[in-house]
């Protein structure tokens, strides 16, 4: 077990490393404009110019510059090319509403996602299965930004006044305007998921429903809802789970861009598409190890989980 | 116990010599997938759906020329437009004008051209945007660049997964762990966050590295950063499936034969993976358009000035109080057209893959 | 019933007796009146009575001023070089000179600020004396020294402050930015006497105003060669800066160390919280909602009909200095062609450009905005499609490729998509590239980039015209990285003109007509399109009064600190 886990620990770290070299060469090969020109300004002066490149090392190696920027991050010190902001305290400004969002949309989606399922299942080719499939399908084929800002302007306070007109309240601040504000980006982000889960598990219910187990638990004379609960439900809960934690995972490393910046919500996604969008190297290294790491991790925890629970897979 | 409006069956050979009150014949699995493809309605509906939008969007030049007489990109800020008779401006003027009680300086606001419908002779049917460009001719050019950016992208990721997949499930060993890791690594990037990085860092100066030679603006480069990005969601199932195959007994019969690497890739496994990669590439199509929307919305996909639905939509939504049909309708024309494929492809996989069907009867 | 002269009523009281009873309760009444009308609307009284300046001033003051701004770049003096920063730093970090806060043309006049008057100007225009005020003290009560002056100057080229082309001029200041130890030899200081003394190697006409530049807002000599935007350094303005956190909010209070000094008020409110939105319409809704008294935002333009119709009253629209206007490279084809870049010119169609901006915009040819006494409008282009498409066909360019490049700002964007347009229609292959406003202006200011045209603007540092032409039109001043002159303008007689003209410090009748006729050459050469200035609005509460304490300074705009909410 120990071994186990100091090998996929050593993955990680491998996996991370690949990563920030991807992303920083990426920025490297495709160039993207001096920064040091972009720090200098509008009137800036060759002397200038120069100067900015020795401070920050723009005239060093690029496996020099990447180790540099590496240190800093895990140092605090990594400041951004564009306003010389610290890297590391804004994605801690931004954290609480990413977390917040990712965490809320995730127990909605699953939830629902679940209950939506199970019921679609269970009333297989009734009326409630077609709807649910139907509104499945439209869910998934939403375009979530958009679905954001309609939702944002026709319920918000220039019409129908039901919800806020987007941006975060910390939870610290005020709890109450905490959840108001974040129950429309929850649905928004969630109901794409939704109709996903729902049909996967729909189609997992009913693919299990024909199992050598369920025949043998009707003749052992369960009842069909003995059957569902106990038996099927449990059994396609872990593949469920290992998809919710996959996504849990996509969703906090960047996957809510979209959500946070049409609802303004000031969080590490829309920071991040800032930063992108300008080309501002450190934030981007900083924000795409985090979310690298995000997944790495929940990945590894269930690899952890599945070697535990069965011991066929685990490595000798 | 009722039948259900999909009217299954597996269309066994024993069913159909029934029905057709002829011999048993063997039929290959394509045929009978046709047949069960056939009777589902509603997903040829939703194909045929598919196409009519395909068509519109293809016929985009047509209809700009004569219906609407203008380019995608013409701007007329300062044109008339007969209207029922009267002639109207595009935009109006506007300007800040001096309040004859007060002196002070007061906004006129500019009026944009609102939906004509079929008042305006075919110009404007959807309305102007604030540069004065016809909304409707912009929709569906944006609807051919969408759907080419899509449906490209699918072929080639597609293809690509494809080769991969086969190339790691076949030789396994150090090969294939290469291509699990690349995988790996693509997965482990922030799809979205790779795809806004690519987008941008190509859009400024294109790629003109070796013999690849891409303008920016191109929409080779959108193409080619979603079919990337998103092989690895392909290649990996697929690479799955292929490992499974590869332990039966008929490829080791193959080999055992001294059939060539490559006829075991392509007339043993390839046949065996064929359905699942044309159910795969049915919703690619429709998840490569949703990608292709958000990276246009974030600025990352195409370009400026040329529209897809993406950036209509990023365009319409500083508009959203005056003219919400700017927003509404390229929304609506990306849920049409991913809803319609959606649904093709739950068909396509359910006519191919009948065991899935059957249910549990109460 | 009519009452009966002097009859006794039935409850035996005579009928005057009851009138002079009535008439005493009326009394009675009327002076109750009067006597809660003296007392009790105690705030009507304070606010009508007073007309010192400064004593009205003081009665206007409210508590706190909430603000919606927009993001800032940097809050520290030495760093900033935004409308942002500057218009909060400006009460914060004063300098030798400065502007007085007023309204219109007058706000352009200098005077003096930390120094007792302004300097003594050698013959020659190459020595500046100051004396500092006697007294003076930093917000954290330290003292003023002329020292300080140097100190803060040093350390411009000690964090390679994007101001630094501004003081290159001084003697020995290129040799610090190279070497960054030792002194300037060029700044002489005596904290005894208060003496500054400054030595510059050229004349240059621009000088005091640069002086008057938040960059030259004096620090601590201790403050460190590093951002402190979020532990600002203390300063000598009416306000200080309590807490900067980026991208959120920023509190600025009264300074409680600061002379009065003439021409910069107190200020009326005692607290300004500033709260970085990003969004226009949010900043707009948050004032809309009363969470905030003022937006900085430009309003949305699809509510500037709701807003004018519903909220006019709370609705400020100004002009600051500025011009937008398409660069045209005179060295790459086919701009290096006079015809092409006047078909250019002939081919836009300004008043169209006007609707883009949702009418906040005014039409011009001119290089230089119209708030400047130099300003002659010229009207050498009127719109002429026809005129064009034959100048391009005489030049022999027609069907070229051209890029145009932009910022995605909308309100470039759309400038930059009209003008691809333009060219199609011209005749040329043209297509627009568009890149993040981070990135845009070292993209187009690097020759690399091969820029052939494309969108710019410019709104001024301080208001002098070589602000203008000096930086950005000035052949001699092109450089291959981080060029201002995007046009790569170079005409020989434009150029002398303009290091003759730089050499006067002062701006007579004469001189500004010169400038008129750079103005002119400028077009005449068309080594750039102008088409607009913008307008800007600046969007209140009800609240707030703007018949009284509505200020829009010429260079810092709308003037925080004298605003005022309504008796």
């Amino acid at each position: 077990m120990g071994a186990f886990i100091f090998r996929r620990t050593i993955g990680a770290f491998i996996v991370l490393f690949a990563v920030s070299l991807i992303t920083f060469a990426i920025f490297i090969v495709i160039p993207g404009g001096d920064p040091a020109v972009r720090m200098a300004g509008k009137n800036a002066t060759d002397e200038n110019i120069a100067n900015i490149r020795e401070t920050w090392g723009f005239d060093e190696p690029f496996y020099v510059q990447y180790a540099t920027m590496v240190e800093q991050i895990f140092n605090g010190d990594l400041v951004s090319y564009n306003t010389q902001q610290n890297v590391v305290e804004e994605i801690k400004r931004g954290l609480p509403a990413t977390i917040s969002l990712a965490i809320g949309a995730a127990i909605i989606w699953l939830f629902f996602g679940v209950l939506v399922g199970v019921i679609s299942a269970i009333t297989a080719g009734r009326w409630s299965d077609r709807a649910i499939t139907v509104l499945a399908l439209v869910g998934i084929s939403m375009p979530v930004f958009w679905l954001g800002i309609l939702a944002r302007y026709y319920l918000g306070p220039e019409n129908a006044g039901i919800f806020p007109d987007g941006r975060y309240v910390p939870l610290t601040v005020n709890p109450a305007q905490w959840l108001y504000h974040l129950i429309l980006p929850w649905f928004v982000l969630a109901v794409l998921f939704i109709g996903f889960y729902g049909r996967v598990l729909r189609s997992n219910f009913l693919d299990s429903m024909n199992e050598d187990y369920v025949r043998t638990a009707k003749a052992k004379g369960l009842t069909p809802w003995q059957i569902r609960i106990r038996h099927v439900l449990r059994n396609i809960m872990i593949p469920i789970l290992t998809l919710f934690a996959l996504d849990f995972a996509a969703v906090l490393g960047g996957g809510a861009i979209l959500t946070e910046t049409v609802f303004d919500l000031q969080g590490v996604g829309q920071y991040a598409a800032r930063s992108v969008r300008s080309l501002d190297l450190p934030p981007i290294m900083a924000v795409t190890l985090l979310g690298a790491f995000f997944i790495v991790l929940f990945n590894a925890i269930i690899d952890f989980f599945y070697a535990y629970l069965d011991p066929r897979i685990r490595p000798s | 116990m009722t039948q259900q409006a999909t009217d299954f069956t597996l269309d066994t050979a024993t069913e159909l010599a029934e029905r057709d009150h002829g011999p048993i014949e063997g039929r290959s699995p394509w045929y009978l997938a046709w047949r069960r493809l056939r009777r589902n309605l509603v997903a040829l509906g939703a194909l045929m759906v598919f196409f009519l939008i395909v068509f519109v969007c293809v016929m985009a030049p047509w209809y700009a020329e004569n219906i609407a007489e203008t380019g995608p990109n013409r701007t007329h800020l300062t044109d008339k437009v007969e209207v029922d008779g009267k002639m109207v401006d595009v935009i109006s003027a506007g300007g800040t004008e001096q309040d004859p009680e007060t002196g002070e300086l007061r906004i006129k606001t500019v009026q944009v051209l609102g939906p004509q419908l079929w008042h305006a002779g075919g110009k404007y049917v959807l309305g102007a945007d604030p540069s004065g460009r016809d909304i409707a001719v912009r929709v569906l050019y944006g609807g051919r660049n969408s759907l080419l950016i899509g449906i490209g992208s699918a072929i080639i990721c597609t293809i690509l997964a494809t080769v991969f997949a086969l190339l790691a499930g076949y030789y396994g060993g150090w090969g294939d762990w290469l291509i699990t890791r690349v995988f790996d690594l693509i997965a482990a990037l922030p799809v979205i966050l790779l795809g806004i990085a690519l987008g941008t860092a190509l859009s400024i100066n294109g790629f003109h590295h070796g013999p690849i030679d891409v303008e920016s603006g191109s929409l080779w480069i959108p193409t080619l950063i979603i079919s990337v990005i998103l092989v690895a969601y392909v290649g990996r199932p697929l690479r799955g499936q292929i490992l499974g195959l590869r332990e039966k007994e008929f490829i080791e019969a193959s080999i055992s034969q001294g059939a060539s690497a490559r006829r075991v890739m392509l007339s043993e496994l390839l046949p065996n993976i064929a359905s699942s990669i044309l159910v795969f590439f049915t919703l690619i199509i429709a998840n490569n358009i949703l990608v292709e929307a958000a990276l246009s919305f974030l600025g990352a996909g195409v370009q400026p000035p040329n529209p897809s639905w993406g950036t209509l939509i990023s365009e319409g939504q500083l508009r959203i109080r005056t003219a919400p049909w700017l927003t509404i309708v390229p929304g609506t024309a990306i849920v049409l057209t991913v809803v319609s494929l959606n649904i093709f492809g739950d068909g396509l996989r359910d006519a191919l893959d009948p065991r899935a069907k059957v249910r549990i009867e109460h | 019933m009519r009452p009966q002269g002097g009859a006794v009523n039935q409850m035996g009281v005579g009928m005057t007796e009851r009138w002079r009873r009535l008439v005493g309760l009326f009394a009675l009444i009327a002076a109750l009146t009067f006597a809660v009308a003296a007392c009790g609307g105690g705030d009507d009284e304070a606010g009508g009575t007073t007309t010192e300046a400064s004593g009205g001033a003081a009665e206007k003051t409210f508590p706190e001023f909430k603000i919606a701004y927009e993001p800032i770049d940097y809050m520290d003096p030495g760093l900033s070089y935004s409308v942002q920063g500057w218009g909060i730093m400006w009460n914060v970090y004063l300098g030798l000179l400065t502007y007085k806060h007023v309204d219109g043309p007058e706000g352009a006049e200098l005077i003096p600020g930390l120094a007792e008057d302004l300097p003594e100007i050698s013959d020659d225009g190459l020595t500046y004396n100051f004396t500092l005020r006697e007294g003076l003290k930093y917000s954290d009560g330290s003292p003023v020294k002329a020292s300080d002056f140097t100190a803060t100057v040093k350390r411009l080229f000690l964090i390679d402050s994007p101001g630094v082309g501004f003081f290159t001029g001084i003697v020995g200041a290129e040799q610090f930015a190279k070497t960054k130890k030792g002194e300037i030899s060029g700044l002489v200081t005596d904290d005894d006497a208060r003496t500054i003394e400054i030595k510059l190697a050229k004349p240059q006409g621009d000088f005091l105003h640069i002086l008057a530049m938040v960059f030259a807002g004096f620090v601590p000599a201790n403050t460190p060669a590093k951002d402190q935007s979020t532990t600002p350094p203390p300063g000598t303005g009416p306000y200080m800066v309590d807490e900067f956190v980026p991208n959120r909010r920023a509190v600025v209070v009264r300074n409680p160390n600061y002379a009065e000094i003439d021409g910069v008020p107190k200020g009326n409110p005692d607290k300004m919280t500033f709260t970085i939105l990003e969004e226009d319409s949010a900043s707009l809704q948050s004032v809309i909602d009363g969470t905030n008294d003022y937006s900085s935002h430009p309003i949305p333009v699809d509510r500037l009909g709701e807003v004018q119709n519903q909220y006019a009253d709370q609705l400020k629209l100004y002009t600051p200095a500025n011009t937008y206007y398409y660069f045209m490279n005179n060295r790459l084809a086919p701009f290096n062609k006079l015809e092409v870049r006047q078909a250019v010119n002939y081919a836009i169609d300004r008043a169209a450009i006007v609707r883009l901006y949702g009418g906040l915009a005014t039409a011009t040819e001119n290089f230089l905005p119209p708030t400047y006494p130099q300003y002659k409008k010229i009207l050498m282009y009127p719109h002429d499609m026809e005129k064009a498409k034959q100048l391009v066909q005489q030049s022999g360019t027609a069907g070229q490729a051209v890029t145009v490049w932009s910022s995605t700002r909308e309100t470039h964007q759309k400038a930059a998509e009209y003008l691809t347009d333009i060219l199609n229609q011209l005749g040329y292959k043209a297509k627009l590239r568009a890149i993040d406003p981070a990135i845009y202006w070292a993209t187009i200011g690097n020759q690399k980039t091969k820029a052939q045209t494309g969108l710019a603007n410019w709104f001024q540092d301080y208001p002098h015209p070589l602000n203008w032409f000096d930086t950005l039109l000035n052949g001699n001043r092109i450089t291959e990285e981080h060029n201002n002159n995007y046009s790569n303008a170079d005409v020989p007689a434009m150029n002398d003109k303009i290091e003759e003209l730089k050499k006067n410090a002062e701006l007579t009748d004469e001189i500004n007509t010169e400038w008129e006729g750079v103005d002119r050459m400028a077009l005449e050469n068309a080594v750039v399109a102008p088409f607009v200035n913008r307008q800007f609005t600046d969007f209140f509460t009800a609240e707030m009064d703007l018949d009284n304490c509505y200020v829009n300074h010429v260079l810092y705009q709308f003037d925080y600190i004298q605003s005022c909410k309504k008796g």
